[in-house]
């Protein structure tokens, strides 16, 4: 069995990979935020945390790429499947997500590439290879590295480099390497008033 | 708009012509089929719109209905069973999808991007009130959309988050600026 680095450095191999990742998942989630950091972390609130969908979703695809890196891959396709009619994400199970990751609204969400640590990935974001792409695809599509954060709506297509700690904001077709720690924003999302609407819905 | 009916042989013809797109993609990374190919999810959208197309040419629109109802609920594609897409249809992810047009051959729609109407404009180009008409071999990334009543020619790429509402000619790549990188101060 020939494992990935990046999977052998995460345990994604083993099955304990697959509780300790979800535990991180689960734990990242209890502390985004003030109001879940006062929920505290016990046993209910752990569970209530793990029925949510961005972390059932998660834990579906662990535990697909799980059964992909040991070499059931018919079965880790069934699973990301499942992921797929059950939560609309499709994160294909040859893809390496680190620990301790986010995605907080999952149906629309496309993922086909690497990712390091804390990765969080948005509303209806796209990582995924330039072109079509099919289950095996991962080496031809984006590595995000540890901390970075892509923005609802944004695209990042091709087998790029990001950066860590990069932030990716609302709307940005990415299609180049970024250096470390930076901020992406769109040139063409500032709206601007065009008229009167009364005419237009009218019509 | 008028159209055609459209026999089984024409419908299967055309299905089988999506499926055999479908898999020369996947072959194109790597050089095996992929596992269960018809239980996919982007050949189940894809089929699902070819039977609802089929009835609704045929006259039988409750039962197209029906099975855009499937489509929708089973993969999350919201494809109009009037919608007129010619053979080589792929759809990579279809969640979220909503389109309707009328296309010409080999069509590929990347994860959200999306074909229809647009408010204030209603000329009929060939698809119906407002739609827009696509030519053969137009690859749409994702995010990206046609609106409107508008003709895009053959061969023609939009990358991803643009919005298309002129005419496009053949052979043409549309796309938006590369976006701006900043170097990001602590507080952001």
């Amino acid at each position: 069995m020939k494992v990935a680095t990046e999977c052998r450095a995460y345990q994604h191999h083993k099955l304990r990979g697959i509780w300790s990742n979800t535990g991180k998942d689960i734990l990242r989630f209890l502390t985004k935020s003030p109001e879940n950091r006062a929920a505290g972390d016990g046993l209910k609130t752990r569970l209530s945390a793990f029925l949510r969908p961005e972390l059932q979703c998660l834990f579906l695809y662990r535990v697909a790429h799980y059964l992909h890196v040991r070499g059931w891959w018919r079965a880790a396709i069934v699973l990301t499947r499942i992921n797929f009619l059950v939560h609309k994400a499709n994160i294909t199970p040859e893809s390496c997500i680190g620990p301790a990751a986010r995605v907080p609204h999952p149906a629309g969400l496309t993922f086909c590439g690497r990712a390091g640590r804390g990765v969080t990935i948005f509303a209806l974001s796209t990582c995924c290879p330039s072109g079509p792409f099919g289950e095996n695809s991962a080496h031809e599509g984006p590595v995000l590295g540890d901390d970075v954060m892509v923005g609802g709506h944004s695209v990042v297509v091709g087998p790029l480099q990001i950066a860590d700690s990069t932030k990716i904001s609302f709307g940005v077709r990415l299609a180049r390497d970024t250096p470390r720690g930076v901020l992406v924003v769109a040139r063409t999302m500032r709206g601007k008033a065009l008229g009167q609407s009364q005419a237009l819905l009218n019509s | 708009v008028p159209f055609d009916r459209l026999t089984w042989r024409q419908t299967l013809f055309r299905v089988r012509a999506d499926y055999r797109r479908f898999i020369e993609l996947h072959m194109r990374f790597r050089q095996r089929k992929p596992i269960a190919p018809v239980l996919h999810p982007s050949f189940i959208s894809v089929f699902l719109y070819r039977v609802s197309n089929h009835f609704y040419r045929g006259g039988h629109k409750y039962i197209a209905r029906f099975w855009w109802h499937v489509n929708h609920q089973l993969t999350g594609a919201d494809i109009s069973e009037p919608a007129d897409f010619g053979e080589g249809l792929v759809i990579v992810n279809p969640a979220g999808m909503s389109i309707m047009a009328k296309s010409g051959r080999n069509l590929t729609l990347m994860p959200l991007s999306g074909l229809g109407g647009e408010l204030g404009r209603r000329e009929d180009v060939g698809a119906g009130p407002g739609l827009p008409v696509l030519g053969d071999d137009v690859v749409l990334e994702p995010f990206c959309g046609v609106l409107g009543p508008v003709r895009v020619g053959n061969r023609v790429v939009i990358r991803a988050l643009t919005a298309v509402t002129k005419d496009v000619p053949d052979d043409t790549i549309i796309g938006v600026s590369d976006p701006k990188i900043l170097e990001r101060r602590e507080s952001v």
